[in-house]
């Protein structure tokens, strides 16, 4: 039934789009692969730790930056847009249909978004996908979204201190390890009797140090270069379904959801307040982006320092933070660069930028996707076999090449069609009915 | 756009209680108290599904496994689902008939993420790690888009997913079946003192753990272990350890089985309602010819499986030799509809109306009597209340679910009297609409004849 009612409800037009969210979900598409990058082209165990082979000079700051301004920022922007994005869609699609139409293909669209995100988890093997993630999150989004501002930033901020207890917990889980396990050490050095429930606590410590230990480590990345290298497409997908497996439902429902659910509903607000539509002066956007950048970077700055100086022991992070401030500072920083990018895109200097950015943008989906696809078969052993051969720095070097053929594809793709290729095979599939996609010619 | 939501729950009223379906009431009663019979051991006994364990090879334990794996697991589950997906099209129905717009689907999303949070009550703090309410809501989330497909479309969709779930089961029999050969022939040479290579000898090591994982003396030993931990545990040491079951259950049961199996069963529910096979609108010989295939083919094959397994110590890398392919879900399909036929059939018939009426309060209070189970059973079991866990026998903790069962038919026949819902469905309800719900019911509530909508007794599937 739903299907042929397909006929009287249109895709949303060109012309309907806000440039400057287009812009931004662009500059946070390609920002992604920064994080990205060290996941699919070594051991995950090195994609954070600088200290296993010992890195220095331009790959340590590759890491120092990239950890410092970039991490978690790009996926809050881009779930912020999400939410956003979402709601935009259902109020246009409400404007045009009535009944229930809107929730149909609002809930026909994450399907085969979930469907997507299983495909380029289980078939393109891109282990961190985030589609599955969305799709999932999305379902529990509908109801939220006509909440007012404030509703909607109580209700993120309840989300986000759910994801802050859960790190704490594991600092606090860490650090008793330790203190316990030092204590019976300091025990049985004295050679005083210790009880079974001691001896316990000894062995899980002993066993914590042993897996942050950076030979361990070393040896554990090695031996998995060596095998994805080797793997066929059989052995790699069936490793990858494994590594999925469990972060798909353990990670998934304990973090993910939740983190998302945050930001969807953050980026609503911010929305709905008009600040993620540039509407707001240039001068809130300053103290915006003082504010974020001067909560977010201090923090991050000092953690990053703090870990990289105990050499990235989980046991000892208590004595920096005894409450984890992860998403605080993730919040500050995402702001951060939401302020620059807003007062420049005002300022008017750098439209070919935010027009470069904006075309991106508007193909978000197939460029997620070909992300995966290019770096899987570049860094896997069916494809190029480059897992764990290139140096930190050097992976950067392929991200900015990515970089510039996303930038090129989509202009060049974006002045003929409608819709990037994804974009409009998932459409069509929503709709199910084939979408226009060339472009008039003028 | 900034209408809050809370504000329109003035004008969207609840279902009244003259527009619900008595037999469907019934259904959802008997299935809820039937769901107990299988998870009553999961509830007190370690290694619940192995009567080997405990040495229950004949008499009163043996026979109550037997009885419950022939004819109830997996089928109560069954009718509880199709119930649910019948369930949510009605409510969606009778909402899209009062509102306008995305109301209805906004109701539904509330109701829904409200069932989640009390799912991870029942699983997180009342701990009942096999709670069903977190895996209904997250399934709930994904059968809105499917609710005006046609009937046979439905099934096509419930026959794919179902059809998933048996290749993987059957897939993973055969090669527990070739590790057995394989692990067989490696121990002769061993035996011979042959030279084994490397992957012989990896081989041999997972054929070994495999023995060694149906082992009766190591599943004693466990069970004996669990026991004493579950006895003796207080809240705090209970809530972590059953925390880690539910988040292991994620992994490996909920999302990569329940949430197809459960949205399969969702779907033939809605097919059957609106093909009028739920609401007991077609004729006696329809009824009677879907419980003879149902009961024909589902028993006796079942029967023959169990025998099997049971006989084979409960040796799932023997489960080939019975059929090669694993036959559990066509089964417990066969046999959910051979139940339900009987239960109309007795209902078309009018007889035992006393007890169509009991198990009716007991199924429109469903929610607040699942969850009471939960708490009941764990209360029982758990250390922290009186500590049953692994010391009562199987045919013992039947007289358990008897007990309970007697309990609920009573406190729903009492409760339903006085009030319009169960007192969970009535807080349920009042956070969705976010406004307190009536409760108490009116004196001799009159019920205008024609006053509700829609008349769904004489729904056709037209209506799709």
């Amino acid at each position: 039934m739903c299907y042929t009612c397909a006929m009287v409800i249109a895709p949303l037009a060109r012309a309907e789009r806000i440039s400057l969210i287009d812009s931004l979900r662009g500059f946070a598409l390609l920002g992604i692969l920064l994080m990205n990058m060290p996941f699919f082209s070594g051991p995950y165990l090195l994609s954070d730790n600088p200290l296993i082979l010992q890195e220095t000079g331009l790959n340590y700051w590759c890491w120092w930056v990239v950890r410092v301004f970039f991490d978690g920022t790009m996926r809050g922007m881009f779930s912020m847009l999400f939410g956003a994005g979402t709601f935009l869609l259902i109020s246009r699609l409400e404007q045009k249909n009535s009944g229930l139409l809107p929730a149909d293909i609002y809930y026909r669209r994450l399907w085969w978004l979930m469907l997507f995100g299983l495909i380029d988890g289980y078939i393109i093997l891109w282990p961190g996908d985030i589609l599955l993630t969305y799709g999932i999150t999305g379902l529990l989004f509908f109801p939220f979204r006509n909440l007012k501002t404030r509703g909607l930033l109580l209700f993120s901020a309840v989300f986000m201190v759910i994801c802050s207890i859960q790190s704490t917990l594991h600092i606090q889980d860490a650090a008793k390890v330790r203190k316990e396990g030092m204590e019976v050490a300091a025990r049985k050095a004295k050679h005083k009797s210790i009880t079974p429930k001691q001896k316990a606590s000894l062995e899980t410590w002993t066993k914590l140090q042993n897996e942050q230990n950076l030979d361990t480590l070393r040896k554990k990345s090695d031996s998995l270069g060596v095998q994805y290298r080797r793997n066929d497409y059989v052995a790699q997908q069936k490793e990858i379904s494994g590594v999925k497996v469990y972060l798909e439902t353990k990670e998934l429902f304990t973090t993910w959801i939740w983190e998302s659910l945050a930001f969807f509903l953050f980026g609503l607000a911010l929305f709905k307040a008009g600040i993620l539509t540039g509407k707001k002066s240039p001068l809130f956007y300053v103290v915006m982006g003082a504010l974020g950048y001067a909560v977010g970077a201090t923090l991050r700055i000092q953690s990053t320092n703090f870990t990289y100086a105990t050499a990235f022991d989980a046991s000892r992070l208590i004595e920096l933070e005894p409450v984890s401030l992860y998403q605080v500072s993730r919040i500050g920083m995402t702001l951060g660069h939401l302020s620059v990018l807003v007062l420049l895109y005002k300022t008017g200097v750098f439209s070919w930028v935010f027009k470069a950015l904006a075309n991106v943008g508007q193909m978000a989906f197939t460029n997620y996707l070909s992300q995966s696809l290019i770096c899987t078969f570049l860094f896997f052993g069916y494809g190029f076999g480059l897992f764990g051969l290139l140096q930190r720095y050097q992976t950067y070097g392929v991200v900015v090449a990515i970089w510039v053929f996303q930038l090129i594809f989509s202009a060049i793709w974006m002045r003929y069609f409608l819709f990037g290729p994804l974009e409009w095979v998932w459409r069509s599939l929503t709709y199910w009915e084939r979408q226009p996609i060339l472009r008039a010619k003028r | 756009m900034d209408t809050g939501w809370y504000h329109c729950a003035m004008i969207i009223a609840p279902a009244a209680r003259g527009e619900r379906i008595s037999l469907i009431d019934s259904l959802r009663g008997f299935a809820l108290l039937g769901i107990l019979l299988m998870n009553m051991p999961v509830f007190s006994i370690p290694e619940y599904n192995n009567p080997l364990v405990a040495g229950e090879l004949s008499g009163a334990n043996y026979w109550c496994w037997w009885l419950v794996d022939v004819f109830f697991e997996g089928s109560m589950r069954g009718i509880f689902c199709m119930l649910f997906g019948a369930g949510s099209f009605l409510l969606l129905s009778r909402l899209t008939l009062k509102n306008a717009g995305l109301l209805p689907a906004d109701i539904y999303y509330r109701r829904i993420i409200y069932l989640i949070l009390f799912g991870l009550l029942d699983a997180y703090v009342f701990l009942w790690f096999g709670d069903i309410l977190f895996l209904y809501g997250l399934t709930a989330l994904l059968f809105f888009p499917f609710r005006n497909v046609k009937p046979w479309g439905l099934v096509a969709f419930a026959g794919i997913f179902l059809t998933l779930l048996i290749i993987k089961p059957t897939l993973k029999m055969h090669e527990a079946a070739k590790l057995r050969k394989e692990g067989t022939k490696i121990e002769l040479m061993q035996a011979k003192n042959t030279y084994l290579k490397p992957e012989q000898k990896e081989k041999l090591a997972e054929w070994t753990k495999f023995k060694t994982s149906i082992n009766l003396d190591s599943l004693k030993k466990e069970a004996d272990y669990l026991g004493v931990k579950f006895r003796t545990n207080n809240y705090f040491a209970q809530q972590k350890e059953i925390t880690r079951w539910n988040i292991e259950g994620i992994a490996g049961r909920i999302f990569p089985v329940g949430i197809l199996e459960t949205l399969a069963y969702f779907f033939i529910g809605l097919a059957f309602f609106k093909w009028n096979i739920l609401t007991g609108k077609r004729s006696y010989v329809f009824y009677i010819i879907c419980g003879a295939l149902g009961y024909g083919i589902g028993v006796p094959i079942r029967i023959l499986y169990v025998n099997h397994i049971f006989n084979t110590g409960m040796d799932f890398s023997r489960a080939a030799e019975f059929l090669p392919v694993n036959m559990y879900q066509p089964i417990r399909f066969l046999i959910t509809l051979g139940h339900i036929s009987l239960v109309i059939i007795v209902f078309k018939l009018g007889w035992v109306t006393w007890l169509y009426k009991a198990l009716a309060n007991v199924g429109q209070m469903a929610f607040t009597n699942y969850l009471s189970q939960s708490l009941i059973c764990t209360f029982l079991f758990f250390g922290y209340g009186f500590g049953l866990y692994g010391t009562l026998q199987r045919y013992q903790t039947y007289e358990v679910v008897a007990a309970i069962w007697v309990f609920q038919v009573i406190f729903s026949a009492v409760w339903m009297r006085y009030f319009l819902f169960g007192p969970l469905e009535w807080v349920w309800r009042s956070l969705t609409y976010w406004e307190r719900q009536p409760l108490l019911r009116a004196r001799k509530h009159p019920v205008k004849p024609g006053s509700h909508l829609p008349v769904v007794q004489d729904y056709t599937p037209a209506l799709s």
